[in-house]
């Protein structure tokens, strides 16, 4: 009897949890935009949301559900939702992982649908960083060069003026900002990443080397990839650059005046504020050669059920003024609308700087690749190998080579 | 009789189908959290399968595990996890052992080494991996390399986990600081469970403290020795955490184990499931292995 209660009991608690485990029915209609800049302390954290709620009041009946993803965890965590067919409408992006998503089968839609040509002539020319083989994989947000940024007393005590006129102006700059302060001349970044492998392409460029050429075939053993890796090694050797760093720990050293130099993009002021360095301590200079974009870019996921409502709240984002306004005050991030920039605010050493440098940007060839993640995690074990001298350039770089053209044929 | 003995069956039946009803909840949640995955994984291990590029799952048959059994990639992550694992091991044992007899004695601060010992399996692993490379282990600024270079035991600060000797080193330390407690637990509860009396029979018998050790304490622990030595290979053969957060498996790839390589396979770049689960099949069956002939040859011999 007392089991038969139990079965009962047992029965019904399953039954219960059935029911209940559901989810709760939502009314209206929801948006989910996902970002790292409101996962992290950029300054854009407290503005995003309070515009977006701007743009709900304007569309009554939608409600619009941030996600914050850190950048880190973007392109796996993004990858892993659009498989499991749970993506965010929204979703943001950098240029770096632009080959990816684009190439990814139902991954993201293609914006030409909604990108005429009178939208398009409105955008600065950067906005085709969204595109990749003929498709507008992504609304560009925020288009972003790389280019210098230096400490100022650093500079200063070294008697450098921060703005080199060629990449071996720069290396010279450096080397005596190492010399007179101690400090690191240059911060580049050599870590197992990425990021890492993207930032070198800029380098490599400066002496006619490159990983991949537009055919997409391994050239990393060039002269000019040699000549690159040769200088940073007697960078890093002399202590001019430190080894290894990612980065986060290279902003932290920068901001703590040990970094002479180093690569950064527009969000850079946001991210100096939050590391509690004064705007006036650092300032922007142009790289004197082509870079790479690291352009925040909004994509509209395929599997969104709500895709026109989702469009909508991407061109908000991006071109209402209010908005792109003080989301540069807070962040440093440029718009992509033409006319914005006759606004005061961005006529400025800082502004001039990066929307001068946006006319140097070139997409590295690998990043056309989709196993681009595979083949830079290669590429940067075997720069570290070299760097600590348990490799040889050439022979390194040939054997790298190889290893590459066997990810490719994977 | 008969309806004595149809009674007594009836009444078994109904017993056995009520343990059935009471223990399917959790056979159910075994099956699909365990035994689905597991047999999933080992049928993608045939195929195929990038995630990301849309052309779904192609049966390759072998060519997974071809292409492991010939990858220096693969042969090296593996020799890092048996160093990464039988360094942690060791270290843990070595360290929580002599604790736990320390504490076992009438040793003043026992109840403070007791407290103090429990810290870092409180804290996350994440937490911990960031207390390493932060604050002990940071090469401009670690605590390590200060009370180092203070009693001038190095001349310059030195990089710990970016330089390619040091860097296993120092995730095996990191690891154990964490992991210390399970072992030191495991280990004490052991020594407390010793009889008292084979102690002082060979006190009696004239036995040094190394001799009580070597023939009374060693020999009674056996079990709980092998117990936590084979839990603690297990886990440390599958931790990420420490390393993932402390050098992502650089310098190089010098801490690259088999997680990390597992992790950068399956969930970041193109997603290949086919290879990730040849991985972790290969994974499977040598912590199976081991772990038979491990209890076998170490634990207590029957009869």
């Amino acid at each position: 009897m007392i089991r038969k209660s139990m079965l009962v009991l047992l029965v019904l608690l399953l039954l219960t949890s059935a029911v209940f485990a559901g989810a709760k029915k939502e009314e209206g209609v929801r948006i989910q935009f996902a970002s790292w800049m409101v996962a992290e302390e950029s300054g854009g954290e407290v503005w995003l949301p309070e515009r977006i709620a701007s743009w709900e009041s304007q569309n009554p009946g939608v409600k619009v559900e941030i996600v914050p993803i850190g950048w880190e965890d973007t392109p796996n965590k993004v990858t892993l939702q659009i498989q499991g067919k749970n993506a965010p409408d929204v979703f943001t992006i950098e240029s770096l992982w632009l080959g990816k998503f684009a190439k990814m089968p139902g991954a993201v839609v293609d914006l030409n649908q909604y990108m005429d040509s009178t939208f398009t002539s409105k955008l600065v020319p950067a906005y085709k960083g969204g595109e990749m083989d003929g498709k507008m994989a992504g609304l560009v947000w925020n288009p972003n060069p790389w280019v210098l940024v230096y400490n100022k007393s650093l500079a200063a005590k070294a008697g450098v003026n921060g703005t080199p006129k060629d990449p071996t102006d720069f290396l010279d700059q450096a080397q005596k900002i190492h010399s007179a302060t101690g400090a690191f001349g240059a911060g580049l970044m050599l870590d197992i990443d990425e990021y890492s492998a993207d930032t070198f392409h800029i380098l490599m460029w400066a002496n006619g080397g490159d990983m991949l050429d537009a055919g997409l075939k391994p050239v990393v053993d060039s002269a000019g990839t040699a000549r690159t890796i040769r200088l940073v090694k007697d960078m890093v050797d002399k202590g001019v650059v430190p080894f290894g760093e990612e980065v986060r720990n290279l902003r932290t050293l920068f901001a703590k005046n040990q970094v002479g130099f180093f690569f950064e993009g527009p969000w850079i002021a946001g991210v100096l504020d939050g590391e509690g360095m004064s705007r006036d301590d650092w300032q922007v200079s142009p790289w004197p050669g082509d870079v790479q974009p690291a352009s925040h870019i909004l994509c509209l996921a395929e599997g969104s059920k709500h895709k026109d409502l989702a469009w909508d709240l991407m061109k908000f984002v991006v071109t209402d003024e209010t908005t792109t306004k003080e989301y540069f005050n807070r962040t440093g991030l440029m718009p992509l609308v033409k006319a914005q920039y006759d606004d005061p605010i961005y006529d400025n050493h800082y502004g001039k700087t990066f929307l001068a440098q946006m006319s140097s940007l070139r997409n590295p060839n690998v990043w056309a690749s989709q196993k681009k993640f595979e083949i830079e995690i290669a590429f940067m074990e075997d720069i570290q190998k070299i760097l600590l001298g348990e490799g040889a350039v050439e022979a390194t770089l040939s054997g790298l080579k190889d290893r590459i053209a066997k990810i490719l044929a994977e | 009789m008969h309806t004595e003995r149809t009674i007594r069956r009836g009444e078994d039946i109904s017993d056995r189908l009520f343990a059935v009803l009471l223990i399917l909840p959790a056979m159910i949640v075994i099956i699909l959290v365990i035994i689905y995955p597991l047999a999933n994984a080992i049928y993608t291990s045939f195929f195929r399968y990038f995630l990301t590029d849309g052309l779904g799952m192609n049966f390759i048959g072998l060519q997974n595990y071809r292409r492991m059994l010939s990858s220096p990639e693969f042969w090296k992550a593996f020799r890092h996890t048996l160093e990464y694992v039988g360094g942690t091991v060791a270290l843990e044992f070595v360290i929580a052992f002599a604790l736990a007899l320390l504490v076992n004695t009438r040793f003043p601060l026992k109840n403070l080494i007791n407290s103090l010992l429990f810290v870092p399996w409180i804290i996350p692993s994440v937490v911990v991996a960031f207390i390493a490379r932060f604050l002990f282990f940071d090469p401009f600024h670690g605590i390590v390399n200060v009370v180092l270079k203070g009693i001038g035991m190095i001349p310059e600060f030195i990089p710990w986990l970016k330089t390619p000797d040091l860097a296993m080193p120092t995730v095996i330390a990191a690891t154990t600081w964490k992991m210390l407690p399970f072992m030191f637990v495991m280990l004490y509860a052991g020594l407390q469970a010793i009889p008292r009396e084979e102690i002082e029979a060979a006190k009696i018998d004239g036995a040094n403290s190394f001799q009580r050790f070597l023939h009374v304490t060693l020999p009674n622990m056996r079990e709980i020795i092998t117990l936590a030595t084979i839990l603690e290979f297990i886990w440390q053969f599958q931790y990420l955490t420490i390393i993932w957060t402390t050098t992502r498996g650089g310098p190089i790839d010098r801490t690259t184990t088999l997680p990390i390589l597992i992790y950068r396979v399956s969930f970041m770049g193109s997603l290949n499931m086919g290879y990730a689960s040849t991985v972790g099949v290969f994974w499977l069956v040598f912590l199976l292995s081991f772990s038979i002939i491990y209890v076998r040859f170490v634990g207590r011999r029957e009869g």
